[in-house]
This record gives structure tokens, sequence and C-alpha cells, in this order.
């Protein structure tokens, strides 16, 4: 067997060739691997980050959530002050009030007049019969009942002199005429 | 292994480079990512149930619940919870007393609905002068209490008669009102 001795000093004998590609292969892998041990590991700190995160919005909205549920009867209560308010409101606007035509017819009697029987039904309609002395009398009274009640519409049905009269008076409400007691 | 040129070799050594990529991406990475698209997303969800939250309770603080219950109280005056009905009929005998008016008969319809509540009608008989009856009159109309006149009718002279029908209001006339009662042997006979 031959053997190839080289006695030429260190620094003359010929070098290898550089081989550039699995130089170059080697840096690309080890690059892929450190690029993708630091995604995978931004990765796990954003998941970590975020759960994190989330509980902490999860305490605070389960802490609004019971404010909410303890603040709630307000809302109830808004509710049923509305409901009461708008019943007696339309309660109260749909219903008539009579003694201010008693107070009314009060004071627009006038001598020779005098009322036998009054009849207030629903709708706003009050019904009168009284006797008279004369026709002039019942129709002054007429008009008396018109300056005192403000109302439109109230009509003479029968007269007799010196007997009895019917008049009605139509669409009282009660809640506007001024009282004057 | 040994029979392949380092060409093959660097290319094999490749080929385990781009599998171990894929295996990593497909099950280390990709799964990591939904995760983290899935917090975000749950996080966003929970913000917005957090602002929506955080609007109801500006909107419930909002409420000025002192000067609501103030304005409760004072109609439940008018409509109460409970119809009262007892004392209502003794308050009825009371003012009709005070103001020297003859009760005659009282009637009393069965409840009924009336919006969200329920109204008892009552028709009443009374006698007395035209002063008592017109003062009989306004004191009811006047009542703390939401009571309607629908219809009433006046007729005499000096002594006068009247019958009024009205309806009061409340959310409930059959509660229990107790009343203390000395009791007796013989219900048909007054001792």
């Amino acid at each position: 067997m031959q053997m190839q001795v080289n006695l030429l000093p260190a620094q003359y004998r010929p070098k290898p060739a550089v081989r550039f590609w699995p130089i170059l292969l080697t840096i690309i892998f080890m690059l892929n691997s450190i690029a993708l041990s630091l995604y995978w590991l931004r990765l796990q700190v954003e998941i970590t980050r975020a759960q994190s995160s989330l509980n902490s919005l999860q305490s605070e909205v389960n802490s609004l959530q019971r404010s909410v549920d303890e603040a709630e009867w307000k809302s109830q209560l808004a509710a049923d002050v509305q409901k009461k308010r708008d019943f007696l409101g339309t309660e109260v606007t749909e219903s008539v009030l009579w003694h201010p035509i008693l107070n009314a017819i009060e004071r627009a009697m006038i001598p020779g007049v005098t009322i036998t029987n009054l009849n207030c039904a629903s709708g706003g309609v009050v019904s009168l019969g009284g006797n008279t002395e004369t026709i002039r009398t019942v129709s002054e009274f007429l008009g008396s009942l018109q300056t005192k009640t403000e109302l439109e519409v109230i009509r003479i049905h029968s007269a007799v002199p010196e007997g009895g009269f019917q008049i009605t008076l139509k669409d009282w409400s009660g809640r506007v005429v001024d009282e004057d007691e | 292994m040994s029979k392949l040129s380092t060409h093959q070799k660097w290319l094999l050594v490749i080929l385990a480079v781009i599998l171990i990529n894929f295996a990593v991406w497909y099950f280390g990475l990709s799964p990591a990512l939904e995760k983290v698209k899935a917090a975000r997303k749950e996080f966003s969800t929970v913000e917005q149930q957090k602002i929506s939250l955080q609007k109801r309770l500006g909107e419930l603080n909002a409420i000025d619940a002192p000067v609501l219950q103030q304005e409760m109280d004072l109609m439940n005056v008018q409509v109460p919870e409970l119809g009262y009905l007892r004392e209502f009929l003794v308050y009825i005998e009371e003012t009709a007393a005070k103001l020297g008016v003859e009760l005659g008969n009282i009637s009393i319809a069965e409840p009924r609905e009336a919006g969200s509540y329920l109204s008892l009608d009552f028709s009443l008989s009374i006698n007395g002068t035209y002063a008592q009856l017109y003062s009989f009159l306004k004191t009811f109309e006047q009542n703390e209490r939401l009571l309607l006149v629908h219809s009433f009718n006046l007729s005499g002279e000096e002594k006068m008669s009247s019958s009024i029908q009205f309806t009061i209001y409340a959310e409930d006339f059959d509660q229990y009102t107790p009343h203390k009662a000395p009791g007796r042997e013989n219900p048909f006979k007054d001792y």
C-alpha cells in the first residue's frame, strides 16, 4: 500500500475547497428552526396574554352584571310608575267632575225658577227639571246657564208658564270651568 | 445510506426539514393560532357585553328612584295595591255621619278588570238637604283615592234624595281584611 506524505510546512500545504452550499443550507435550517421556535413562543405568550385579558374582562363583566341585576328594580319601578301614571291619566281625563255643575247651577239661578230634579249621566249630560213662572224667566235661566257653565249645547225641551220645564246641558266635563264658591 | 451521494444526502435533509416544518405548523403553530383567534373573538364578544352592560347600568343609574318612589306612593293612595274595601265602607258611613247625610242602600258590584287594575262599582242612596248632599258629593269627588262618580241624581225640595253611581280602583279587592270579633252563641239573636 502506497502512502502519500506531505512534507511541506502546514502553511504551504494545499487547502481543501470551501463547500459553500452545505454551509448556506445549514445556516438556513438553523434560522428556520430559530424562527419557528420564536414564532411558537410568541404565540404562546399571546395566548397567555389573551387568556389573562379575557379573565380580567370576564370578572369585570360579572361585576357589572351584578350591579345591573341589583339596579334592575329601578327599571321595574319606572315601568310600574309609568303604567299607573298612564292609567290614572286616562281615567281622570275620561271622567267627569260633577260638583262644579251644581255650583254653576247655583250661580245661574234667577228669581222665578226652581229646580225640582237634576240628573247627571255619563258622557257629561245634565238634565234639569223644574218650575218656572213665565217663559221669559226660563229663557233667561237658559242664558244664565250658558254664561255660568260655559257650555255651548244647552237645550230647552219643554216649558209651561207657571208650570214645569225641562233643560238638558251637554258635554259637561267639570274640569275646566273655574269654581267661584 | 452510505451508498447515497453527498448531493442526495443533502436533498434528503432538505426534505426532512420541510417535513419537520409542516409538522410543526400542523401540530404546533396552527392550533396555537386558532387558540389566539378564538381568544380574540371571545374577548371581542365579552367586550360588547361589557359595553351593553355599562350602557344599561348608565340607564338604570339615570333613573331617579327616590322621586319615582315618591310618585308611586302618591299614586298608591289613589289606586292602592289592596282594595281596603272594609275601610272604604267605614269611610262612607263616617263621611255621611259627619255631613249629616242619611245613608240609604249601598250596592256593590263584582270587581272587574280595568286595564291592569280592578275596579269596583258602587251605587249609593242618600238623603239630606241640598247643602248636605252637595258637600257629600264634593267630599267624595275630592277624595284622595281615585273615586270617579259616573252619574247621580237629585230630587226633592227641603229634604232631598240622591243616588250616586261611582267606581273605585285597586290592584286587588280580594285581600284578607281581618277583624277581631267577640262572637255570639246564638247568631240569630242580638243581645
